[in-house]
């Protein structure tokens, strides 16, 4: 059992003391999610209003699809991506693997079909009035887009959390494509899984604090968000 | 109209009910059945918990030799794969009741500290140096020189002209004897670039040094293994430097339940029929012995 204390002892020792080990896992694990959800959030935002708005054939097969995509296992996805990107792969020539960009790739492709999905089900909900409305003040497609993003902020929002929370949090891409290399490809997840793998409990606790923390400060923006709205 | 629409409601509430049940009917379904494969067998077999090094797994020796056990014993072996570090982790907090590693100091740094009472040794391979076949050792090696020197030439020609190296980075078995090998060398890889540090398994960076086409230092078991996968070579060996020893220990704080079972485990491990069996793996398969049994009689 003291091991346990012991462990959240050193944690908070190595998270007070700004242990460069910590925290350039942690920038690196925020730069990767951030970037791959930003890319992910100028591709999928528009696709996702363009679904919940256009009707046309296959739609609704289009959408099981998506569904699907969503809950698809993140090793699979890493899987995928480690065959297309390896040296011997379709994309070897790219040298990308083991690389910071074969994480974004791997967890842009991860977080697309939840953001398309949670776009186009926020749209499909209300996006059909403020489309209505648009066309009778006379908006081009793009404008119509803009629009309705605008309009749908919050709901945006909410999507954009929902996929950075799966991005930061998942450890199945990343392993597989990153090779968790330190100093190069080692992100939270990773560190915790291989820490915990070595019998290194401190810093396994002290990655795994930060990363609640960050849940948990970013579902209270969410949740501040919400009331802020409903008032 | 207010009407109608309770109607529908009440429908579509008994219709997604009625597919709860059914869900917990398939799920209850699928849960007795797979419970029913697992308890036929159960009645009398005990469990025994072992740590063990992923160069054992790898190499594909632990599927080998464990099947003959578990029939013979009626006992069902819970293997636990880790690095050497966590694995005697494990050991220390009793959550296995044998480790089979290969870091012999600190197995014996595990028995001087109380947790086993006595490393029994039970195979040895070594360590040989791979990576792309690029001529880059060809002038580091010298034949005038001991393997010790030899070794101290190589580790050079990395570190002075960089070359690419994969460290396994996890306080296995493995690891530990890089770092004993850099030690020597008198070099610290560790402020390099090419350095790599990953933390993952044998086979994990053999992988990896095959897709990045760098060096790294592995078992010789592993190795042939996945050797017909890549384009690695074996550049550097030196079997008496870079001996390899495998141990089992009984860990005192385990189950004590499971003691006879361990106790089973060691005899049948060190055994001559166990031991022929090790010496055995691989030959047929590779064409090459991956273990050599050394059990004291």
């Amino acid at each position: 059992m003291t091991y346990i204390l012991d462990g959240f002892r050193q944690a908070f020792g190595l998270i007070l003391s700004g242990d460069m080990d910590v925290y350039s896992i942690l920038f690196r694990s925020l730069y990767v999610s951030v970037v791959a959800c930003v890319l992910s959030a100028l591709f999928s935002i528009p696709i996702g209003i363009v679904l919940g708005l256009k009707n046309f054939r296959g739609k609704s097969w289009l959408i099981r699809l998506l569904f699907t995509m969503m809950s698809t296992p993140t090793v699979v996805i890493g899987l995928v991506v480690a065959l297309m990107i390896s040296r011997n792969g379709p994309l070897g020539i790219l040298e990308l693997m083991y690389t910071s960009n074969a994480m974004i790739i791997a967890q842009f492709i991860l977080v697309s079909p939840l953001l398309i999905g949670l776009v186009y089900s926020v749209v499909n909900q209300h996006g059909l009035a403020v489309k209505n409305t648009g066309r009778l003040l006379g908006a081009n497609s793009v404008q119509l887009i803009w629009l309705v993003a605008v309009e749908i902020k919050s709901g945006l929002i909410i999507a954009l959390i929902t996929a950075f929370s799966r991005a930061i949090s998942e450890v199945g891409t990343v392993a597989i494509v990153g090779g968790n290399i330190a100093g190069h490809t080692r992100v939270m997840t990773t560190a915790i899984v291989m820490h915990n793998s070595m019998g290194n409990y401190g810093l396994s606790i002290a990655l795994g604090l930060i990363l609640l923390v960050i849940s948990f400060s970013v579902n209270s923006f969410l949740y501040s968000h919400r009331i802020q709205r409903s008032l | 109209m207010k009407f109608q629409e309770d109607i529908y409601r009440d429908w579509v509430a008994n219709r997604m009910s009625r597919k709860m049940i059914f869900l917990v009917l398939i799920t209850l379904l699928i849960s007795g059945c797979y419970s029913e494969t697992n308890n036929n067998n159960t009645t009398k077999t005990e469990e025994l918990f072992i740590a063990t090094t992923t160069t054992i797994r790898d190499s594909g020796l632990l599927d080998f030799i464990l099947k003959d056990f578990e029939s013979d014993y009626n006992v069902e072996l819970k293997v636990i794969v880790v690095g050497t570090g966590k694995a005697l982790q494990l050991g220390k907090d009793g959550e296995v009741d044998l480790v089979l590693t290969h870091a012999p100091m600190l197995e014996e740094a595990f028995v001087e500290a109380g947790y086993a009472d006595q490393r029994y040794e039970v195979m040895f391979n070594d360590f040989v140096i791979v990576g792309p076949e690029s001529g880059a050792f060809d002038k580091a090696v010298c034949d005038g020189f001991s393997d010790e020197e030899n070794i101290l030439f190589t580790f050079a020609e990395i570190y002075e002209s960089s070359l690419p190296f994969i460290s396994r980075g996890d306080q296995s078995g493995t690891h530990v004897m890089e770092q004993g090998l850099w030690d020597m060398s008198g070099y610290d890889p560790s402020r390099k670039d090419n350095y790599l540090l990953t933390g993952s398994g044998m086979g994990d960076v053999l992988t990896m040094a095959n897709e990045l086409q760098a060096y790294t230092l592995t078992d010789r078991g592993t190795f042939y293994k996945y050797n017909d996968q890549m384009t690695l070579k074996i550049l550097f060996e030196a079997p008496e430097v870079m001996k390899n020893q495998y141990s089992v220990m009984i860990v005192k704080n385990g189950n004590k339940d499971h003691l006879t079972q361990a106790e089973q485990f060691v005899t049948w491990l060190l055994s001559d029929e166990t031991q022929q069996l090790i010496g055995e793996y691989g030959v047929e398969a590779y064409g090459q012995t991956l273990f050599i049994p050394n059990a004291r009689k």
